[in-house]
């Protein structure tokens, strides 16, 4: 398929991952630029992300890190460069603004590898728990209403949630609503799990539960998960990788233990002090 | 003054007034369904991102909105036949006063539709949801709740328009009066009855209305 990465072949190469075997990344981004209006929120954006690989974007507020998660759910489209998921374009490929690759023949079918968790949950309001999760198995799946009862029940229990089916979010506190978010999303068998800032919105003493079941399905399934969060000690503790983003760039990347914990970039390390100084 | 009200005439008459307020409210519900059916067609298709589309419905509904209901009745009743368009009188009362307050309820689920929370959409985005379930499981159950007051009182607008019918000779509560009236040159007891008719179903029905906007707004 033609794109813009045919023109340049040096973009890939620069990617920094674990790739060398040869797999195909779970999610790739090639030179991905978004700006809204005059302002640039992404900057020629190159990123690779494994199968089963955990990668923590951190960065101050206004990097561009969000703004990866929601080109990749196609909550935005981006004004330049092409993204991939599982080896398949996603929606088009621009230059400038132009489309040079269109694929939105399969845009169902590949967003379909992708989930994502919100920092305001976005559950749906008026239907119970277990509706919440049955939703997309059984509209966008169309499966049999046996199996997505089974399904969701299973998710339930695995989020600790099982006893609440029956309530509705309103009910829940928040960060009994994220899990329940987690488990929705999970209904979907994503390749690719998308966490944007997902303890951000909730009371402190509720991020806990939220990150034990993060790092809980993190242990025990083989999906790629692309997170976005300011909770360090998680990030340090989940993260296979860890990019550090400033003014929609990647300024630093590596193993947790290199950018967390002796970080090269003196934007780095100001930004992890003041982190740390909260 | 010499007011003369005529007991045994007003109950020689209520039955058929009585039976032509039915038929009043079989043209105001019939019309509010249709009302309700092409508002949301009008809504959805003014939101599009199609630009012929929106732009189609946005002309339909000025078109209408900016022309006299009575005008409208007069031209389907009387020019549409003309154009080989051939309805009984009562259904294109029903379709011209329904279509009428399309465009009224049309804004109404515009203005409900753009209040359910962004993130609605993200979500249904994000699970890759079809279109259809999205606007029937997600997006109009959140947005017809807090519509409920405001339909309501479009209803009872309607309902109070129904008389114009008249104009187009179906035989609802004024035309019924009317006829009544003219034969027997009873106007007193027949007007009065119409109008106390009209106001006792449009009362309780507003109170219920001013009663769910309180409800919904504290829920």
């Amino acid at each position: 398929m033609p794109g813009p990465d045919t023109k340049s072949p040096g973009a890939a190469a620069d990617v920094a991952s674990g790739n060398e075997s040869g797999e195909t990344p779970a999610v790739r981004m090639v030179e991905v630029r978004k700006r809204f209006g005059e302002r640039t929120v992404l900057e020629r954006m190159d990123l690779s992300v494994d199968l089963g690989e955990k990668l923590v974007i951190i960065g101050p507020s206004g990097s561009g890190k969000t703004t990866i998660l929601r080109l990749i759910m196609t909550l935005e489209t981006p004004d330049h460069g092409r993204i991939e998921v599982d080896g398949e374009l996603l929606g088009c490929a621009w230059e400038e603004g132009r489309m040079v690759g269109d694929n939105r023949r399969n845009l169902r079918r590949v967003r379909r590898k992708v989930g994502m968790v919100f920092q305001h949950f976005n559950l749906f309001p008026h239907l119970s728990v277990l509706e919440n999760i049955m939703e997309a198995p059984l509209r966008t799946l169309r499966m049999p209403k046996a199996e997505a009862h089974e399904r969701a029940m299973g998710l339930l229990r695995r989020v600790g949630m099982a006893e609440k089916a029956s309530d509705y979010p309103g009910q829940l506190s928040g960060g009994q609503q994220q899990r329940v978010a987690i488990a929705r999303a999970l209904a979907m068998r994503p390749a690719v799990m998308l966490f944007d800032e997902v303890t951000s919105a909730l009371d402190p003493e509720t991020v806990g539960e939220v990150l034990r079941t993060i790092r809980e399905l993190a242990d025990e399934v083989t999906m790629a998960m692309i997170i976005v969060t300011h909770e360090m000690g998680f990030a340090r503790n989940i993260a296979d990788r860890v990019i550090f983003m400033d003014h929609g760039q990647e300024v630093e990347h590596g193993p947790p233990e290199a950018v967390l914990d002796a970080p090269e970039n003196p934007r780095t390390v100001a930004f992890l002090r003041a982190i740390l100084d909260r | 003054m010499n007011v003369d009200w005529d007991w045994a005439y007003v109950v020689e008459i209520l039955p058929e007034l009585l039976s032509a307020t039915l038929i009043t409210i079989r043209i105001a519900l019939s019309g509010f369904a249709v009302a309700l059916a092409v508002g949301l067609l009008i809504a959805i298709a003014r939101m599009s991102h199609y630009r012929i589309v929106s732009r189609t419905a946005w002309a339909l509904t000025e078109s209408i909105r900016l022309t006299p209901l009575l005008v409208q009745l007069f031209f389907a009743f009387y020019v549409l036949p003309e154009l080989g368009i051939k309805l009984p009188a009562e259904p294109t009362g029903i379709l011209v006063i329904g279509l009428h307050y399309a465009t009224y309820t049309s804004e109404v689920y515009r203005a409900g539709i753009r209040a359910v929370d962004r993130g609605q959409w993200e979500a249904s985005i994000a699970l890759s949801l079809p279109l259809l379930p999205v606007w029937w499981r997600i997006i109009l159950p959140q947005a017809v709740r807090p519509m409920i007051p405001a339909l309501g009182n479009f209803l009872i607008q309607l309902f109070k328009e129904v008389p114009l019918l008249s104009t187009i000779t179906v035989y609802e509560l004024l035309n019924t009066a009317n006829l009544l009236a003219s034969s027997s040159f009873r106007y007193l007891e027949t007007l009065t009855l119409v109008g106390l008719i009209f106001f006792l179903l449009s009362y309780p029905s507003s109170l219920l209305t001013r009663h769910l906007e309180v409800r919904l707004a504290r829920t």
